[in-house]
């Protein structure tokens, strides 16, 4: 019965111990936002100014001015506030099987899907709310504005 | 038992699938950083050039990638893996801080900083035709080698295929399942330090239970420059330049397999670092001694090069267990006329064997098997097996030897020593000063008869002697065999059928004085001039059992010769059987010891020759049996005898028959067997009981004795058994 109880004890601590997971690697800038990308699989690369993340496997990607960096940490779920930009006041959002984006007057911004397929690329002109692809099915899209890209899971 | 069965696999299932990893790894120049998840924020730089991560901080210029997967880092290791002509270093996030890699192709180079607060474990790996491993601290650290075959052809930092530039602790684990090779390069450049294929500043530690090869191409095959210590992995220094392991302070092999060969100098050499030895330390603790431990495993070691030893200690060489087989092949290296070197299979300061098996073959010329300023056995098993013969070093002639020492104490143990070389010495004791001829063939030196003049004086020499003519002052040294007690070794001597007249065989030759305190001994000598044992300064039996079958002298000292306890049975087919030249009364002595002394050569040869026999003592109430010819007819008179005696005139004995001495009334005085017939002039006997003037008789028997309560090569003591035929009677004196 001891023999049981230390055996016990020592692999839930063992379980204890192997139970955190960190799942995303967030980048967090200067001025406060964030973006969170699947951390496994996901490749780094420096160039000039700008640090462009990829993941493979999820197929997310993002290039990041490093002038705007402030940190990168690992996190056990993807940090809400981040909204990757590179106009410091853009906006994307998803409702109802479509993508928003706001305050990125001047940006180009393209939008795909997980398959590959490039279901939008256009560039605005106002940094008004715009809808800036037609009805999506469910699914989780990449965004890159200008030289920023993060991803969000559309709904309808 | 079910239900403790049923826990674990359902809490091994849950940690399963809950033990994710997630690893941050900075990659720059094929050395990876590897951060785990749960570590801090990285921050980067204002300007976002720098990158700060585990400690440190990367230009991000600088940075090959980054990647993260889901590999486990341990914490405190670094990872070495090669591969072709390129390597990988990868280290632990929490030790980032404290190590500087560098990646020149295959060649590594390492550095941990002195601010290291826990050990940090090296795991290298892979295969590089051209790489090496450099590492440089100043902390105690581990390498673990887990299958490295590694060949350092241009060396960049060290010509080492491994160098360790570390002066403290550092264990070498060869893991389990593994097999490991090191070879270092062969033609360094002038500018390159290379001491070995296996290089380490500090203590070397080696242990795990793989397998390590070494090939030194260079210098050393292995070189520690402080104290190493082996424990349970099998090594093979398959090639050395130099030795095939050196190291400084001590050598301690515990358990685990060492073979060394392809040598072109020692085996094994261990040399104190500094200016004096600590001695052996407790615990070995801060210990600087040169020793040699050898506590177990196996050992086989061959040396070929002139002058080279299997195992050599500057100071103590202990065998305290284990298997050594040892293979010297090295002859006399002169390139030192003023100190020519022998090769040996074992050399030290002292050597003191406890335990273990050691099997020496020697073919060197000259070659010993151990040798010695002291040399003590206490137990184990020691063979030796030396074929080397003759050699001129320095216009004198040298022979082999089996066991070579000042002082030589065999209190224990079982020692077999073979000697086929011409000129072979089973055991040398002693030192002094040699003057006149070493040449020998002409006589033994008698004090006061001038030397070189053999036997009889005057006579021109004959089949006696076999010394030379030399004599020796400022004699040091000592031989002893068994203890006071009366234990002692189990001594098998034997010497070949090699002759040559510059330097007669000897199974034990003593410069000092000789004492067999007890044990068994039994040698064989076959040649001229082989004598069994000889003294220039004296010898003394006092105990245990000896036997003793020699062409020429069996007993031979320049001083007296004293029976004082033990049994003795010699017998000599070609000269005296024992031979004292010390001249003097006393100079052979029977005190307390039985002996049994005969020779088949027949006239002038004796059993009992001091060229006196007025020189003969009996200052106990021992046993000597003699049968042998005689140097005339005179018989001779002792001054004082302790008891009676008889210089028996003719009797003739005959072979394989029990002679039984007994006194008037038939009790046993003691029983004797001769192998060969003899018959015997003037010859001593005399046995405890005997009382001059009284009667005794000695009368053959075919049945052997079965109640004796020593028998030992024909002697039996306390037995009551009789004679039936008559061979001699006297009146003792």
């Amino acid at each position: 019965m001891k023999k049981l109880l230390v055996l016990t004890m020592v692999l839930a601590a063992c379980a204890t111990v192997s139970a955190e997971d960190y799942t995303f690697l967030s980048f967090e800038k200067s001025d406060g936002s964030a973006v969170s990308l699947t951390a496994v699989g996901l490749t780094m690369t420096f160039s000039g100014q700008t640090v462009e993340a990829t993941n493979a496997t999820t197929g997310e990607s993002v290039t990041l001015s490093l002038a705007d960096l402030s940190s990168m940490y690992f996190s056990s779920s993807k940090i809400t506030t981040a909204i990757s930009t590179a106009h410091s006041s853009a906006t994307v959002t998803a409702s109802r099987g479509r993508i928003y984006v706001s305050g990125a007057a001047g940006a180009h911004v393209q939008i795909v899907a997980m398959s590959g397929m490039v279901v939008s690329d256009t560039s605005l002109a106002t940094d008004a709310i715009t809808a800036v692809t037609p009805q999506l099915q469910n699914g989780i899209y990449i965004i890159k504005v200008d030289e920023t890209a993060t991803k969000i899971l559309v709904k309808q | 038992m079910k239900l403790t069965q049923a826990l674990a696999t359902l809490l091994l299932a849950a940690a399963s699938t809950t033990a994710v990893a997630q690893t941050l790894n900075i990659v720059r120049n094929n050395v990876i950083i590897s951060i785990p998840a749960s570590a801090q924020k990285m921050a980067f730089s204002s300007s976002g050039t720098q990158l700060s991560a585990a400690g440190r901080t990367f230009s991000t210029d600088e940075i090959d990638q980054i990647y993260i997967d889901e590999s486990t880092v341990e914490d405190n290791t670094v990872n070495v893996a090669y591969e072709g002509t390129k390597a990988t270093v990868t280290v632990a996030g929490n030790i980032a801080q404290y190590i500087t890699a560098e990646i020149n192709g295959a060649h590594v180079s390492i550095t941990q900083s002195a601010d290291v607060a826990d050990e940090i474990t090296y795991s290298v790996s892979g295969t590089s035709t051209d790489g090496e491993l450099y590492l440089a601290g100043s902390y105690k650290c581990t390498v673990e080698l887990r299958g490295l075959t590694l060949t350092n052809a241009t060396p960049v930092y060290s010509g080492a295929a491994l160098h360790i530039q570390n002066g403290k602790r550092v264990a070498l684990s060869v893991k389990s399942g593994t097999t490991n090779t090191l070879t270092d390069c062969a033609s360094p450049a002038s500018a390159i330090e290379q001491k070995a294929a296996l290089y380490c500043k500090g203590h070397l530690e080696l242990k795990g239970k793989g397998t390590l090869t070494v090939n030194g191409k260079y210098a050393h095959g292995i070189k520690s420059a402080e104290y190493m210590q082996l424990k349970n992995a099998t090594i093979n220094v398959t090639a050395a330049v130099k030795d095939g392991i050196s190291c400084d302070e001590y050598f301690l092999m515990e358990s685990g397999a060492l073979t060394i060969s392809g040598v072109g100098d020692d085996g094994i050499q261990c040399d104190i670092d500094g200016n004096a030895s600590t001695g052996e330390t407790t615990d070995h603790e801060d210990e600087d001694s040169g020793n040699i431990y050898i506590e177990g495993g196996t050992l086989n070691i061959t040396t070929t090069a002139a002058g080279t030893k299997c195992i050599k200690a500057d100071s103590t060489l202990v065998v305290n267990d284990g298997t050594l087989t040892l293979v010297a092949k090295g002859g006399v290296d002169t390139s030192d006329s003023t100190d020519p070197a022998y090769g040996a299979a074992l050399s030290g300061g002292k050597i003191v064997i406890n335990g273990g098996t050691i099997n020496a073959t020697v073919s060197g010329a000259a070659g010993r098997g151990i040798k010695a300023y002291d040399v003590i056995t206490n137990g184990g098993t020691i063979t030796i097996n030396n074929s080397g013969g003759l050699v001129t070093v320095n216009s004198d002639y040298k022979g082999a030897k089996g066991i070579k020492g000042l002082r030589i104490a065999l209190n224990a143990g079982t020692i077999n020593i073979t000697m086929t070389g011409a000129g072979g010495k089973g055991i040398r004791a002693g030192d002094g000063t040699q003057s006149g001829s070493s040449g020998g063939g002409g006589g033994w030196f008698a004090p006061g008869g001038g030397g070189g003049g053999g036997w009889p004086p005057g006579g021109g020499g004959g089949p006696g002697g076999g010394g030379g003519g030399s004599t020796w002052t400022n004699i040091t040294g000592s031989y002893t065999q068994g203890l006071s007690d009366g234990s002692g070794p189990t001594l098998t001597i034997t010497t070949g059928s090699s002759y040559n007249s510059n330097s007669s065989n000897k199974a034990i030759k003593a410069i000092c004085a000789a004492t067999l305190y007890g044990g068994t001994t039994e040698i064989t000598t076959t040649v001229n001039e082989a004598e069994g044992l000889e003294s220039k300064t004296s010898v003394t039996i006092a105990g245990g059992k000896h036997y003793l079958k020699c062409y020429d002298d069996c007993i031979n000292s320049a001083g007296k010769i004293t029976f004082d306890g033990g049994v003795t049975v010699a017998y000599s087919t070609g000269n005296d059987v024992v031979d004292s030249n010390a001249g003097t009364t006393g100079a052979i002595t029977i005190g307390n010891g039985a002996v049994l002394a005969y020779t088949t050569k027949g006239d002038p040869e004796e059993a009992f020759d001091c060229d006196n026999n007025n020189y003969i003592a009996i200052t106990g109430k021992g046993i000597a049996i003699g049968a042998g010819g005689a140097q005339s007819s005179s018989t001779g008179t002792i001054s004082g005898a302790a008891q009676g005696y008889v210089f028996a005139g003719t009797v003739s004995y005959k072979a394989n028959v029990y002679n039984t001495l007994a006194d008037a009334s038939g009790n046993n005085l003691v029983t004797y067997q001769l192998p060969i017939a003899i018959n015997s002039k003037c010859t001593l006997i005399t046995a405890t009981g005997m009382k001059s003037n009284s009667s005794y008789t000695v009368k053959s028997s075919t049945t052997a004795p079965t109640d004796a309560t020593t028998a030992w090569h024909g002697l039996y003591l306390g037995s009551s058994a009789t004679g039936t035929t008559s061979v001699t009677s006297f009146t003792a004196k």
